[in-house]
């Protein structure tokens, strides 16, 4: 849905070169649309009111969770849906118990990312950097290739006053931060995982059936580990 | 795992996000775990390799 949304909402602008009047009733439709599911066009966001708003933000989790409803605002509007992954995804679960170095996003659509749209992406946003890693609003921001997931699960979602943000199932975060956790073994990401498994105790949503069949399958295999964690965190 | 494709999509309003943090971070300090740490991107050493990225990318297109 959101695809078509963003198809109409591209076309827009070549419509109101044809009919202004047609146009007018075109914009008001797509507006009605976007309200309805909770999705914003970059149409309506004074995008350099927006970054000064989101680089004054002191909060940095608020930060990151603002800039990646512009981002994703902006790629989405030109066709290309994103969703936030790895750390930046923990981030989010650990209410910034975990705060990641950047912001990953990586895009849920087949078709490739041109460099120049990325380009002038950034360059909208007044970023600064190179090849698909820039810094914006003083946070990094990584976009990553396709997406790889495991699950069906739903993505989680945020509405930021930006725009929505998808976020990988918290299922998925959780067992990718116990195998990186112990294969090979890391103190310090152990404790990442241990925060993230706290999170999911505490989620009332969380599937632990969908959580252990990701753990069990061979691109993981960590069913063992994530058990002990779970009744240790449970416990403990 | 068979309905999980049809399960709603779980999604938050900024305002009850915001007023979640407060119960998730209780949470985590209940266990000893809420110690937020720096974004990496407040290091020194994460700035100084962004600035060599620009450099780089000035040098190849002046």
């Amino acid at each position: 849905m959101e695809d078509i949304i963003s198809n109409i909402i591209g076309e827009m602008p070549r419509v109101a070169a044809k009919n202004a009047k047609c146009a007018k009733k075109w914009n008001g439709n797509a507006r009605r649309i976007c309200l309805r599911f909770g999705i914003m066009s970059s149409m309506e966001i004074d995008v350099k009111s927006a970054v000064a708003e989101i680089a004054s933000t002191t909060d940095l989790l608020e930060r990151a969770l603002k800039l990646s409803g512009l981002v994703t605002t902006m790629f989405q509007r030109r066709g290309f849906p994103l969703v936030v992954v790895g750390g930046s995804a923990v981030e989010f679960y650990t209410e910034g118990g975990y705060m990641s170095g950047d912001i990953d996003f990586c895009r849920r659509s087949l078709k490739a990312i041109p460099p120049r749209v990325m380009q002038e992406v950034i360059a909208e946003l007044g970023g600064k950097g190179v090849s698909r890693s820039w810094m914006v609003c003083g946070l990094c921001v990584d976009l990553l290739g396709l997406l790889e997931c495991e699950t069906a699960l739903p993505m989680r979602e945020l509405e930021t006053p930006y725009g929505v943000v998808k976020i990988i199932p918290p299922e998925l975060a959780l067992v990718e931060r116990i195998l990186i956790a112990n294969y090979p073994p890391s103190v310090e990401l152990a404790a990442t995982a241990r925060k993230m498994m706290v999170a999911a105790v505490n989620d009332s949503r969380f599937d632990w059936v969908e959580a252990e069949r990701l753990a069990a399958l061979p691109d993981f295999g960590v069913l063992a580990e994530l058990r002990a964690l779970r009744e240790d965190v449970s416990n403990g | 795992m068979a309905d999980a494709a049809e399960r709603k999509v779980i999604r938050m309003t900024w305002d009850e996000w915001r007023a979640s943090r407060a119960a998730k971070r209780a949470a985590l300090a209940e266990k000893g775990l809420f110690a937020p740490s720096r974004r990496t991107t407040a290091r020194p050493e994460a700035r100084a390799a962004l600035r060599a990225l620009e450099d780089d990318f000035a040098r190849i297109h002046p």
